[in-house]
């Protein structure tokens, strides 16, 4: 039917055949894979980003809960609403706030064209929420607090654990004000002083405009942002007074000692203490558990009405007290005034304690020994300063329960084969959409690039293995 | 191999896409027609594929795989340089039995056609590639292609008559 077309394709087809294929075609392989390559690495790191930006969204999709009265006080207080949307992840936060139990300070320091202002804080015998506000009065544009100290009365320095956000993207150009808030995870109540000087350097991000202007390289430079920043000259000095009448002994103690199986794991849940901002649970695993209790994925507070108030997902989540010994911090009802207290979890995520350890030749670039198929190595690279070398891991997570929570799952800490033991450079972790299900977490671990004597071995800390089983235990 | 170069081994990856050059090259020179553009394919190619590599479900589809992509870049390269200039066949290197002319009467009446046309053209006549495959490589039924084909091939005819006029 089509025989003169046929032939005359088939012709064609002929002097394609003949067509040489230039030698160059290898170098211009080469330079796709190394365009990929270069691609994949600030995609990389343009996840972690993301899920680091997604995390801070989150603090504001969460909706507020907004009684007329309490609508009415924030609106008589200048800066309230912000601080209201800084908590209002946290019930037992926002709570403490409508009950105002938050401590209004509004005391500022300028240098540089910038003036930080303490505006309040929340504070417990356990814990101070401290909200600050940095207005850009000059030209800046990136500006992150980069340290920041408290000291008391006498000038000596507070030793305490602080946790705070890092200002992405965030155009003090376009927004004139930055707000945040700073976590400071305090010393026993009797070490809180009545005064406290606040000393914070801040710094200016550069990292707009750089080198190639395509969005994911300068998304991707801006993650190195410790070559890229100038720390300021000013230190910013905030003297604040604390009202300690407001919190003490407000703290409610409840003993439970009482020990629960799961799937042949003992637990035995020590304490509750009740803390108007968040509520401390003491828990104890039996040293002769076959598994390690990495944590409790599920642990949660409920009053009689069947309220419940869940983990701190936003901030300090918990401490360890020693290796058995953890302390879990949830979001407090104490504002609620409940009748009764349920304390009560169903998972643990948790590991045989013959399986806690990874190893990696790294002359192959092979995992020799891991837990599972769950956790894979990518790539073994090294930074661009060739000081270290950057292991990537891939993890399988389970969902949908993991699928909000990303985690780092390694110790900081690594050994040698000849139980050396080193710290590591870096650690990072960030979700990487690897297929539709796109649960998957990537997991950065840099270690000194140098000659090891054999393999080098990873403690796992945290891991996605799970055991079940309903817990219900009345606290009052 | 394939899986290894999902691992991101890259050198694997290297080996896959050099086993695969030679087909790839010439589906490009098919499409765009002269070396340069078709070495700018298989870069670009090589590097779509390299970071989209993780996205492949199934490894033996990785020679089908490349060719979609090649052919996806090859369609809207030549969207975009029919918007620029009609590009003159590279004819250098051409042996010289050919008629060359004619070639390139078939080739730019080629390029006329719809994209879809001109594509299964390509993978059958250039690529000997049957109609199940290119089904298959299209995500098409067979039917469809089949029915493609045919329109392309009227299509063919008609453009090739013109032109024949034309020139008379």
């Amino acid at each position: 039917m089509f025989e003169l077309e046929e032939q005359e394709l088939e012709k064609t087809k002929k002097l394609i055949e003949q067509t040489p294929i230039p030698e160059k075609i290898d170098q211009y392989i080469d330079s796709g894979i190394n365009k990929g390559k270069k691609r994949r690495n600030a995609l990389r790191k343009r996840n972690i980003l993301i899920s680091f930006a997604a995390s801070f969204l989150l603090i504001f999709l969460v909706s507020i809960r907004i009684s007329p009265v309490f609508a009415s006080y924030v609106s008589q207080i200048p800066g309230l609403d912000k601080i209201v949307q800084l908590v209002n992840y946290d019930k037992g936060l926002q709570l403490a706030v409508e009950n105002e139990f938050m401590q209004l300070i509004g005391l500022s320091d300028e240098h540089e064209d910038l003036k930080f202002t303490v505006d309040g804080i929340i504070i417990d015998e356990s814990r101070m929420m401290l909200f600050y506000t940095i207005e850009n009065k000059g030209d800046h544009q990136f500006i992150n607090l980069d340290n920041f100290s408290f000291y008391d009365e006498k000038g000596e320095h507070l030793k305490a654990s602080l946790t705070y956000e890092h200002f992405i993207e965030m155009d003090m150009r376009k927004h004139k004000t930055l707000t945040g808030k700073i976590d400071v995870n305090l010393p026993s109540v009797e070490e809180i002083p009545e005064t406290i000087t606040l000393e914070a350097r801040l710094r200016e991000e550069l990292s707009e405009g750089k080198g190639d202007n395509s969005k994911s390289v300068r998304v991707g430079e801006e993650f190195d942002y410790k070559r890229e920043m100038n720390v300021l000259a000013s230190t910013w000095k905030i003297q604040f007074s604390i009202d300690k009448s407001k919190f003490q002994d407000l703290k409610e103690e409840y003993y439970l000692n009482e020990t629960v199986m799961i799937e042949d794991q003992s637990i035995t849940f020590n304490k509750v203490t009740v803390y108007p901002t968040r509520i401390a649970v003491e828990v104890t695993y039996d040293n002769n558990n076959s598994k390690k209790i990495f944590s409790i994925d599920d642990l949660r507070i409920v009053d009689e009405k069947g309220e419940e108030f869940a983990a701190i997902t936003n901030g300090i989540s918990r401490r360890y007290i020693s290796d058995n010994t953890h302390v879990f911090y949830l979001q407090s009802n104490y504002f609620v005034k409940p009748k009764e207290l349920y304390l009560k979890a169903s998972r643990f995520k948790a590991l045989e304690k013959d399986k806690l350890e990874v190893v990696i030749n790294l002359e192959e670039g092979k995992i020799t020994r891991r837990p599972d198929e769950r956790i894979r190595l990518d790539n073994v690279g090294v930074n661009q300063k060739g000081d270290e070398i950057v292991l990537e891991f891939l993890l399988k997570r389970e969902q949908p329960l993991d699928e909000k929570y990303f985690y780092d799952i390694f110790n900081f800490q690594y050994t040698d084969s000849f139980g050396n033991n080193y710290d590591a450079k870096g650690s990072s972790f960030g979700s990487f959409p690897v297929n539709e299900d796109g649960f998957d977490q990537q997991i950065f671990y840099n270690v000194e690039n140098i000659d090891y004597l054999g393999p080098i071995i990873l403690q796992i800390d945290q891991y996605p293995t799970k055991i079940t089983g309903d817990i219900s235990i009345k606290v009052k | 191999m394939i899986i290894r170069a999902q691992e991101g081994d890259s050198s694997a990856f290297y080996l896959l896409i050099d086993q695969n050059k030679e087909k790839l090259y010439r589906i490009a020179y098919s499409y765009l027609k002269n070396e340069v553009d078709s070495l700018e394919a298989i870069q670009e190619v090589t590097y779509r594929a390299y970071i989209k590599l993780k996205n492949l479900r199934e490894p033996k589809f990785f020679d089908t795989w490349l060719v979609k992509i090649l052919i996806n870049y090859c369609n809207d390269e030549l969207k975009r340089l029919k918007r620029t200039i009609l590009k003159e066949l590279d004819i250098s290197q051409a042996s010289e039995s050919t008629n060359i002319v004619d070639r390139q009467i078939i080739l730019e009446a080629l390029d006329r056609l719809d994209p879809k046309y001109q594509t299964v053209i390509i993978l059958k006549y250039f690529n000997d590639l049957t109609i199940e495959d290119t089904a298959k490589l299209l995500n098409r039924p067979i039917g469809t292609v089949k029915t493609w084909l045919n329109k392309a091939l009227t299509d063919l005819r008609k453009t090739l008559k013109k032109e024949g006029e034309a020139n008379v």
